[in-house]
């Protein structure tokens, strides 16, 4: 019963999800159109070629009369049917892979667009092995579909419709068999073979991506799981998702080779039936010898349009599996929607933010059944009627407990998350009504998960600002305490860093990051734990320069440091979901 | 193309494959036999002349079914034993290649840290790169053999027909490969050039993907985007630039395939003896010489997958090779070298299987033998560390520790401080193992460390960093990773001594979800989590490094109370930049370039009026300043 209305849900999925796949290439439709011409004519070619070499030899030694004396013409049908069959199958094939490959491109622009736009409060809870598994293989895969499901299901169909026509004409009776074999391989088996093979194959797609992160995050903890004495036990751990992927890939891979071989077994029974069936018509004499032969000839050369579509039930699902993670992530809600600077308010100038009443929630986790009465309505409160008036020029600190959401707080004021109730303003003006572009342009963060690029540490420090001159890219080096950094670095500032900056401590990144802050032109400043890695006197140095330098710029410092803390203009409390002056 | 390197990979039999191949050969000549058969029955049914060759042919329906039936259950068969042999290869080899490339990782004999190579190329190798390098087992070569079987396969069919026919048959076969031999080298350029950038682009979404926050902060994501944007556009171009390659062998063998057929079809028509009979062997040589091409043709589509799969197998055995070099360098006992090696082709995998089996017994045995050791050190009072002499120069020449000379009791609370750089990271790498190669002595209740093995290191202490990895899952596995099974009463125990019950609580309880790196709590959470996780250990010496440095100031104190209880009855050595942290503890080592500048309690250094009296000085001004 329930797994009967799952295979529903699941084929009327796999249909919507196709249609969906099938509509993302509509521009490319011409295309897609010479690939079907090419397809069907190469698949015909050598079909008739086939059937002219036939032709031409009855003619040859035979006395019937429509072939009579005509051999020569068919013997070269059948030569340039043959010789450009090749060139058909080049076209079908080019034209194909260009469909194919322009649609992954356009894909994978899309996914990173959405990745963008859900970044970075809508991606925390996404394993980073799966994102990557996504963005390559998930998309890889979709080619399966471009390339290989639509056009060899044109191809098939109106290939099969010229053959049978043919065969029709030349006996009735066998385009009887033919219709019967063509269904049977084109259409019942893929359908039989589609429901069983998908669930391997999403099995085998996730236990895929499980493994990959579970390796991605064991092989990364690895000295902390040795120092814990957990090697053994994470051994057993990635064994069993081995064994699981290994194991799903075993029946995926089973599946796969079972529809071959009952594909092909039902073309030579379909060919031994029709063989019989000649044999009959012949000697019955229902059917004359030039006809018969061509007909048997045409026949048996006609399954090979046939059998990428017998095999689509098997070939198709890992598709329709990547397909299904890639339009879930495509689907997933955008924690805020950017304003397009064709709408909305510029930004020129910052002069404050005020968030009044502003308060924060987010859904829970409901998969706890027992226990839990309800008592949050199912959503959990961070900030409640929090106000905050900074004004430009300022030096703000806010400190707060362990989770009292101040990470929250600096996600609502750069706009990476949309309050839940509550005004929010800057310069006056609604946050959520100003052109993102303008607004990134305005406020500047130094977060705690600061990424360091496989680039010099110039160009690090440049993403800030690209078109900043040497000097000033030195001059924020400098002003973020990079100088020792740089003496030690073997090329200074045009030192390749590591990926990730793993060649560096987390305080010289955290530096970095700083510099980054003092390039960008941003005239606020939010600065989230900025020091938190670095020892006393180096947070001291850090901070002195920071008054130093900031001019007339703003900043607000997130810090549970009293050292930090001490020096700023104004200290406010993160408590209870408000602000309260400390 | 027959990569010698892939074959030597753990699990690669090429038994099998060949097994394969030749199972896959029976079944194509039963097919090919089905359209001698189906023209003979049909022509001569027809009234047509039936040559000497198929003259044996049933003419009665009954029998001429039964013969062609037989012909496909051969087919049938062959496919179903292919089925299982493949299988079975691709099992075996999956199983092998996980062992050798990561399984073995998690040793717990395993001295060496470095991977090799960076954890997500491992990961992806470990994934793709086995089921491509499996498929190169289990179809690519089973193809490649094919093909050059079909020769014994066409002369078998053709040769009673027309010999003529089945010698221009075998000449186009043998052309074949040649026909696209002159551009093969340029294509296999192109392809290498599309897999070199196919690895850039894909680093290049990676880190796009990994730094996307940072990015967009500086609203430089639509830059990204663009030039990753341009980048896939690239990679179409050169992709298009492969395939176009590829299919212009396939023209050239489609050439050659009709061409030959032409030929033989023509040759037999015209030099051909059998009279009338010849349009019968014709149609034969035609219909049958097409499909004992089409195993030819098709390798022609496998090529890319097949270099795709060289190259993943080249790359899975350069990781083995340097983990071997490395594995004989360290001279490590534990690792069975013949289990790398693999030399027999067939015993391999039963080896590798064998040591595996062997490696999961001795980690069963990991934690008994930890308990065991705990036993026996905790017992003996000795158990202090002392270093004499100690100096450590990293691998590239830089001196970080010179001359150390200090002694701490199996109990009580020691701090360990001074500015970056001073070569606090280093003494804890030497005590916990992790840098090896020290000159002096450094030993713990008086065994030399370099004598310790890593086991017997990991039963003895436990080490807590502030940037410690939480992993996804729930707050159990994250207390204990290593399966110890600690009761409720004890993992809750651990949660409140660091002040996370509440928490914890809110979360609904112990079996909450940690999102992947820890992504559902804040700095100090993660922190406080992790020191939960070692205290759960209850090991006699304990490690902090920086490990509170996020933690807020509520639970500061908590922690400090913390450590200095558990120094009563263990050995804590605390490392912070932030000299407030060690205000209580028993002792200080005071470290200066590389060297112990001063030690003693906290308030004697303060008074001494030495470097660390200064650091203080400067710190509490700005701490005081509030």
């Amino acid at each position: 019963m329930r797994t009967g209305s799952d295979d529903m849900q699941q084929t009327t999925g796999n249909l919507t999800m196709m249609r969906r796949m099938a509509r993302l290439m509509k521009p490319l439709a011409g295309t897609e159109g010479k690939a079907i011409l090419c397809g069907s004519l190469g698949h015909l070619f050598a079909v008739w070629s086939m059937m002219a070499a036939a032709a031409a030899l009855i003619g040859l030694v035979a006395d019937w009369p429509p072939l009579n004396g005509q051999w020569v013409v068919w013997a070269l049908v059948a030569v340039l049917t043959a010789l450009s069959r090749g060139v058909m199958a080049y076209g079908e094939q080019y034209y194909n892979h260009e469909m194919a490959f322009s649609m992954l491109r356009d894909i994978r622009t899309t996914v990173f667009d959405k990745m963008r736009s859900l970044a970075p409060a809508g991606l925390r809870d996404q394993a980073r092995g799966d994102m990557v598994t996504v963005i390559t293989n998930d998309i890889e895969l979709l080619e399966i579909f471009y390339a290989h499901t639509l056009s060899p299901i044109a191809i098939a169909l109106v290939s099969s419709l010229a053959n049978l026509a043919l065969l029709t004409w030349l006996s009735p009776w066998m385009g009887l068999v033919a219709l019967v074999s063509y269904l049977i391989v084109s259409l019942l088996i893929p359908i039989l073979s589609a429901r069983p093979t998908f669930k391997v194959a999403m099995q085998e797609r996730t236990a895929q991506a499980n493994l990959h992160s579970l390796l991605l995050e064991t092989l990364q903890g690895r000295t902390e799981l040795a120092g814990l004495g957990a090697l053994g036990n994470t051994r057993r751990w990635v064994g069993a998702a081995t064994d699981q992927m290994l194991n799903a890939r075993g029946r995926t891979s089973g599946r796969t080779i079972t529809n071959d071989m009952v594909t092909n077994v039902v073309t030579l029974i379909c060919a031994g039936v029709f063989t019989l069936m000649a044999c009959y018509l012949g000697s019955a004499g229902l059917v004359d010898p030039a006809r018969g032969m061509l007909g048997l000839v045409g026949f048996l050369s006609s399954f090979a349009p046939l059998i990428p579509v017998a095999r689509l039930g098997a070939g198709l699902q890992p598709t329709l599996a990547a397909a299904r993670r890639v339009f879930s992530l495509l689907d997933k809600e955008p924690p805020v929607r950017e304003v397009e600077s064709d709408h909305g308010n510029p930004l020129t100038e910052f002069t404050g933010e005020e968030a009044r009443a502003v308060s924060f929630s987010y859904a829970g986790k409901t998969d706890t059944g027992k226990g839990d009465s309800g008592k949050h309505g199912g959503r959990i409160s961070v900030l409640d009627g929090l106000d905050l008036s900074i004004k430009p020029g300022e030096l703000i600190g806010i400190q707060g407990a362990n989770g009292a959401g101040k990470s929250t707080l600096i996600d609502l004021l750069m706009r990476f998350q949309e309050r839940s109730g509550g005004d929010l303003t800057v310069s006056s003006l609604p946050i959520e009504t100003i052109h993102t572009v303008d607004l990134r342009a305005q406020q500047t963060l130094v977060s705690q998960d600061t990424y360091i690029f496989s680039l010099t540490l110039a160009d690090n420090i440049a993403l800030a600002r690209p078109d900043a001159s040497r000097e000033d890219i030195e001059q924020a080096a400098h002003d973020a305490c990079l100088d020792d950094l740089i003496d030690q670095l073997p090329d200074g500032l045009d030192h390749l860093l590591a990926d990730n900056g793993s060649d560096l401590s987390e305080g010289q990144r955290q530096r970095i990051a700083l510099a980054r802050a003092f390039l960008s032109s941003a005239p606020f400043m939010l600065l989230d734990e900025p020091t938190s890695n670095m020892d006393a006197l180096l947070e001291g140095r850090v901070l002195t320069r920071l008054i130093e330098r900031k001019g007339d710029r703003t900043c607000l410092i997130v810090s549970h440091r009293p050292s930090v803390l001490a020096r700023v203009g104004r200290l406010l409390t993160l408590q209870d979901g408000r602000l309260v002056s400390a | 193309m027959i990569s010698k390197r892939l074959l030597h990979l753990p699990g690669a039999r090429m038994g099998a494959s060949l097994l394969l191949a030749l199972l896959q050969t029976i079944g194509a000549l039963a097919e090919v036999l089905l359209l001698p058969v189906a023209i003979a029955a049909v022509g001569r049914s027809l009234g047509l002349p039936v040559p000497h060759a198929l003259a044996w042919l049933p003419g009665r329906p009954g029998p001429l079914a039964a013969l062609i039936g037989g012909l496909i259950l051969v087919r049938l068969l062959t496919q179903a034993v292919a089925k299982s042999v493949s299988a079975r290869l691709a099992d075996g080899m999956g199983k092998a290649l996980s062992q050798a490339l990561y399984l073995s990782v998690f040793d717990p004999n395993r001295q060496e840290d470095d991977l090799g190579v960076p954890a997500q190329t491992l990961a992806r190798l470990s994934t793709e790169g086995v089921k491509s390098v499996v498929s190169y087992f289990t179809a690519y070569i089973p193809a490649l053999v094919q093909t050059a079987l079909m020769l014994v396969v066409t002369l078998a069919v053709l040769l009673p027909v027309s010999p003529l026919a089945a010698g221009i048959v075998v000449i186009g076969m043998v052309a074949l490969p040649l026909a696209s031999k002159p551009t093969m080298g340029e294509n296999i350029k192109i392809q290498l050039g599309q897999l070199r950038k196919y690895d850039k682009v894909g680093v290049h979404f990676e880190h796009a993907l990994r730094g996307l926050n940072t990015l967009k902060i500086f609203g430089a994501d639509q830059r990204q985007a663009d030039d990753l944007a341009e980048e896939s556009e690239g990679f179409r171009r050169i992709t298009m630039g492969v395939l176009g390659g590829q299919l212009r062998s396939l023209i050239k063998a489609d050439v050659v395939i009709y061409t030959s057929l032409i030929l033989a079809v023509a040759a037999t028509v015209l030099i051909g003896q059998d009279g009338p009979s010849r349009v019968l062997s014709c149609l034969v040589v035609a219909l049958a010489g097409v499909r004992l091409f089409a195993p030819e043709r098709q390798l022609v589509y496998m090529m890319h997958s097949g270099m795709v799969a060289i190259k993943q197998g080249k790359a899975i055995d350069d990781i083995l090779q340097a983990r071997q070099g490395g594995d004989e360098k360290s001279k490590a006992p534990g690792t069975t070298p013949e289990s790398r090696k693999s030399t027999g082709s067939d015993v391999a995998p039963e080896a590798s299987l064998e040591t595996s089996e062997v490696a999961v017994r001795e980690s069963d045995s990991e934690f008994a033998s930890k308990q065991a050791d705990q036993a026996d050190m905790s017992g003996d009072d000795s158990l202090g560390i002392s270093a004499r002499d100690l100096t450590y120069t990293y691998p590239d020449g830089f001196q970080a520790l010179t001359d150390l000379n200090f002694d701490l009791p199996a109990k009580g609370h020691v701090g360990l401080v001074g500015a970056s750089g001073s070569g606090k990271s280093t003494l804890a790498g030497l005590l916990s193992g992790r840098l090896q190669g020290y000159a002096g002595e450094l030993s713990i209740g008086g065994r030399q460390i370099s004598d310790l093995s890593r086991e017997d290191l990991v039963g003895l202490q436990t080490v807590v960093r502030g940037t410690d990895h939480l992993f996804t899952g729930t707050i159990r596995l994250n207390l204990d990773p290593a399966g110890l099974g600690y009761s409720d009463w004890e993992l809750q125990d651990a949660l409140d001594q660091v002040g996370l019950t509440s928490l914890v609580q809110s979360k609904g309880g112990l079996d909450a979800p940690i999102d992947p790196e820890g992504g559902n709590l804040s700095g100090g959470q993660r922190q406080r989590l992790s020191i939960a996780r070692g205290l759960l250990r209850r090991s006699p010496f304990y490690i902090f490094d920086e490990a509170t440095s996020a933690v807020d100031r509520e639970h500061d104190a908590t922690l400090a109370a913390l450590m200095d209880a558990l120094g009563k009855e263990s050995l804590v050595l605390t490392i912070t930049h932030r000299l407030a942290g060690v205000r209580n503890a028993d002792s200080i080592l005071f470290l200066q370039g590389g060297r112990l500048a001063e030690s003693g309690g906290f308030r004697e250094l303060v008074d001494a009026g030495g470097g660390f009296a200064a650091q203080w000085k400067e710190q509490a001004q700005y701490e005081d300043g509030e």
